[in-house]
């Protein structure tokens, strides 16, 4: 199966960001990677449970790249990662 | 304009209070997700693809400078220093914080200005031509009727959750500078028997996922009837609107369902009921609100201006802006002046906090201090002296506001798309910047002439793509962005939803597309003809010709 | 669960039965629409009987029984599914209706301005509820802009009182 990570949108001021071991993160690096069905689906249920932290978390596929990072397979997902194409001074690629 | 009373004022404040309240509750948990969404949505508030984005509403596309200045601050504070003014006539900030909003509601407060019902299953912001009150052909102004009207659907209790989102727009003249035909209910000012002001009514326009041109469902209504029957006409939609399919819920599929006369047999049954009862518009009223759109107090000047002439003759570039940018006004002396917020290579309908303290500067300079949003994603002063024409365009060309290309191939009325939405299926704005990069040269642009193009990112059609005379819609194929081609589209009075071409093209091949079209009608058309009078006159059979090499 | 009426949360009374045995036992009882117009003649002779209306429910079906009813329950199947805020209008000012008329099913205290002016003036809710919290958003707008079920006057009115009252004095 691919690879799959848990993403959603933080409450407070609406910024992506990634389900990790604990917690949740800014960074894709830092996200707790699934690699089969159920393991998607505790994830999922743990992001869920965090309604009072975040909305509408959902599960992305994911690849590892040969420096070991992870890169969203959708393209819709990785300008999620970085911002808009148009506008590469806002977002988090501009940090 | 209209100015808030006491009454109005109190409500928009009361609502900030009535969001800050659910904020609270939210951050809180008393309210879950699914409980605050439809709340949060009615006050505009989004959740996109990288933040939260707030809808403020621009009632009928009317602002002052000091509320143009406003929206700058807005950007400037709480934002990242720009907004994008929509195909509704409103404007959208992408970078709000949910915990910010209610004290960014409370500001535009201030200035008379809100975010209610601007997303969510309600009424949403009544449109009209953003030409009202300066109009040559104009019967009357239609936005003393958007007043009313908003006034009626705001926190309306009965409508408040419909099958669906619901538009309205009114235009004050037979050319339909507001697009009627595509809302869920248009509105035309006509002359009755007597020669009073009452309404030709329309419904079941829209665009989406099954556009449809809307049918007439009333040839006239008196004005003091426009409440209870727009009354009857939701309260019908409320009842018998679908529910079990989001992608069915709107007007138009009720309509195209149940035919237009079943529809208008049900909205003139339930009427008859209502239609003398409280609704009924007091005379005061209508009055009260008309004298809040009395003209400004224009000066008695001569028709044309020499000094104007002379400009025009001097400086070609000036020309040029004012053959593309200027229309006539209906007091002598005075001009119509519309800002492009489309330069070549640029986000169409983005502006700067810098560029509106500008426009607000200006339009306090020429234009007794009043702006307009137009649907084609522009700006307009409306009531500019011929005499100052020249002046405001120097001052637009040190704001990078001056693009000499409205109405024109460069006028690209685009969605934010795949880079901000999170509906989109394709990202709309680089197929935009690279079009208008393509067809910089703008004695290129005015040859082509009069055109429009739009751009949607997904079948949602926010770029209103189907009522272009070229629509481009984004879609995704197997993972790649691809854009569909429509022909043919209109949104004026002769609406027209456009007709796909053929197959779609990959990102690399769109522009090129779009000029192989652009140039197929440059070699066929007769003398003084637009791109859609050849189209209309020739068909889509030379441009697929030229695009697949097949008829 | 109980019952939201006149500001206060109260114990409910009614209770809601689906077959006519049940229905014509002593007590308030709710009855489904199809229960009523089956059994109609029956149900009609008892006292305290609710018909329980679906939300595409033709309010025609009730016709003259407007009078004979106790109350009326609504049905909100979902928070955004808004029929029942016609129907409560149409039976309160079109049939007349003056007896209780109640919402039945998730909506929550920011809808309860709305059900009020659309002539709801009972609401059922959870065991516990913030009354406060409901009432809070039913007094929060000062003004409203549209006639409804209620008897508030709308600011187009409201305002031209004002005047008519100052010339007349």
């Amino acid at each position: 199966m691919a690879l799959e990570i848990i993403t959603a949108n933080r409450l407070g001021d609406g910024l992506v960001i990634f389900l990790t071991t604990d917690g949740w993160s800014a960074r894709i690096g830092d996200a707790v990677v699934s690699e089969s069905k159920d393991d998607t689906a505790a994830l999922l249920a743990r992001a869920e449970a965090d309604a009072g932290l975040v909305v509408g978390p959902y599960g992305i596929t994911v690849e590892r790249q040969a420096d070991g990072s992870l890169r969203p397979v959708k393209y819709r997902e990785a300008l999620r990662t970085r911002g808009p194409s148009v506008r590469t001074d806002l977002g988090y690629q501009a940090a | 304009m209209y100015v808030y009373d006491e009454l109005d004022r109190g409500l928009v404040n009361e609502r900030v209070e009535e969001f800050r309240d659910q904020v609270n509750r939210r951050i809180s948990g008393e309210l879950t997700e699914e409980q605050f969404r439809p709340l949060r949505l009615m006050n505009g508030l989004y959740l996109q693809l990288h933040a939260y984005m707030l809808r403020v509403a621009v009632p009928y596309g009317v602002l002052s400078s000091t509320q143009m200045r406003k929206l700058a601050r807005i950007a400037r504070v709480y934002d990242r220093g720009y907004g994008h003014f929509t195909t509704r006539q409103n404007i959208q900030f992408n970078w709000p914080k949910l915990e910010e909003t209610p004290d960014i509601l409370a500001e535009l407060s201030e200035v008379e200005m809100h975010a209610i019902q601007t997303s969510g299953n309600c009424i949403r912001n009544t449109t009209a031509d953003q030409f009202a009150g300066a109009a040559v052909d104009e019967l009357e102004d239609p936005r003393i009727w958007c007043e009313i009207i908003r006034q009626w659907s705001t926190f309306h209790p009965e409508f408040t959750f419909l099958p669906r989102k619901f538009k309205i727009a009114v235009t004050g003249a037979v050319s339909d500078r507001a697009a009627i035909k595509v809302h869920d209910i248009g509105i035309v000012l006509v002359q009755g028997a007597d020669g009073e002001v009452g309404f030709e009514i329309w419904a079941g326009g829209g665009l989406g996922r099954t556009p449809m041109i809307a049918k007439k469902i009333r040839d006239f209504l008196p004005a003091a009837d426009l409440l209870s029957y727009l009354e009857a006409m939701l309260r019908v939609y409320n009842r018998f609107g679908r529910r079990d399919n989001k992608y069915k819920a709107r007007i138009k599929i009720l309509v195209h369902e149940i035919g237009a006369d079943a529809y208008r047999d049900a909205v003139e049954a339930e009427w008859a009921d209502i239609r003398d009862g409280a609704l009924a518009l007091p005379e005061q009223e209508i009055s009260r609100i008309r004298e809040a759109f009395t003209p400004p107090a224009f000066e008695v000047l001569d028709a044309a201006s020499t000094a104007f002439e002379a400009r025009k003759f001097e400086d070609r570039g000036f020309a040029r802006w004012v053959a593309s940018n200027v229309r006539r006004h209906k007091v002598a002396g005075y001009a119509i002046a519309n800002i492009s917020l489309k330069p070549a290579g640029g986000i169409p309908g983005d502006a700067t906090a810098e560029q509106m303290d500008a426009v607000a500067d200006y339009a306090d300079r020429w234009s007794f201090g009043e702006v307009r949003v137009a649907h084609e994603q522009n700006l307009v002063l409306p009531h500019v002296r011929q005499d100052d024409l020249y002046d405001l365009w120097l001052a637009l060309g040190s704001v990078e506001l001056d693009a000499p290309n409205i109405g024109t191939l460069g006028d690209i009325i685009a969605c934010p798309g795949m880079d901000y939405c999170s509906l989109a299926t394709a990202r709309s704005i680089p197929v935009a910047q690279q079009i208008s990069e393509r067809f910089a040269d703008l004695e290129r642009l005015h040859d082509i002439g009069s055109i429009s193009l739009n751009i949607s990112g997904c079948i949602n059609a926010c770029g209103h793509h189907h009522v272009g005379n070229i629509g481009i819609l984004g879609v995704d194929k197997k993972g790649e962005e691809f854009y569909q081609v429509t022909l043919g589209g209109q949104a004026d009075e002769n609406a027209a939803i456009g007709k796909i071409i053929g197959p779609g093209f990959a990102s690399d091949a769109i522009v090129d597309a779009i000029e192989t079209i652009i140039e197929t009608y440059l070699s066929v058309r007769q003398d003084g003809e637009s791109f859609i009078g050849t189209l209309n006159r020739l068909g889509q059979t030379p441009f697929k010709e030229a695009l697949y090499g097949t008829a | 669960m109980a019952l939201l009426k006149n500001g206060r949360l109260i114990q409910d009374r009614w209770t809601t039965v689906d077959n006519l045995t049940d229905a014509l036992k002593p007590g308030g009882v709710l009855v489904p629409l199809e229960l009523w117009l089956a059994e109609r003649d029956t149900l009609r002779g008892k006292s305290a009987v609710g018909v329980i209306l679906p939300n595409d429910a033709d309010l025609g079906l009730l016709g003259d029984d407007y009078d004979r009813i106790a109350t009326i329950v609504l049905t909100f199947p979902s928070m955004v599914d808004g029929r029942a805020f016609s129907q409560a209008r149409l039976i309160r000012e079109r049939y007349g209706f003056d007896g209780e008329i109640r919402a039945r099913g998730p909506v929550i205290a920011d809808q309860y301005l709305y059900l009020l002016r659309c002539g709801v003036d009972a609401v059922e809710v959870p065991d516990g509820t913030d009354v406060e919290s409901w009432l809070r958003n039913a007094r929060r707008f000062s003004t409203v802009y549209q006639p409804a079920a209620d008897d508030r006057i709308p600011a187009y009115r409201r305002r031209h009182l004002v005047a008519a009252s100052a010339i007349a004095s």
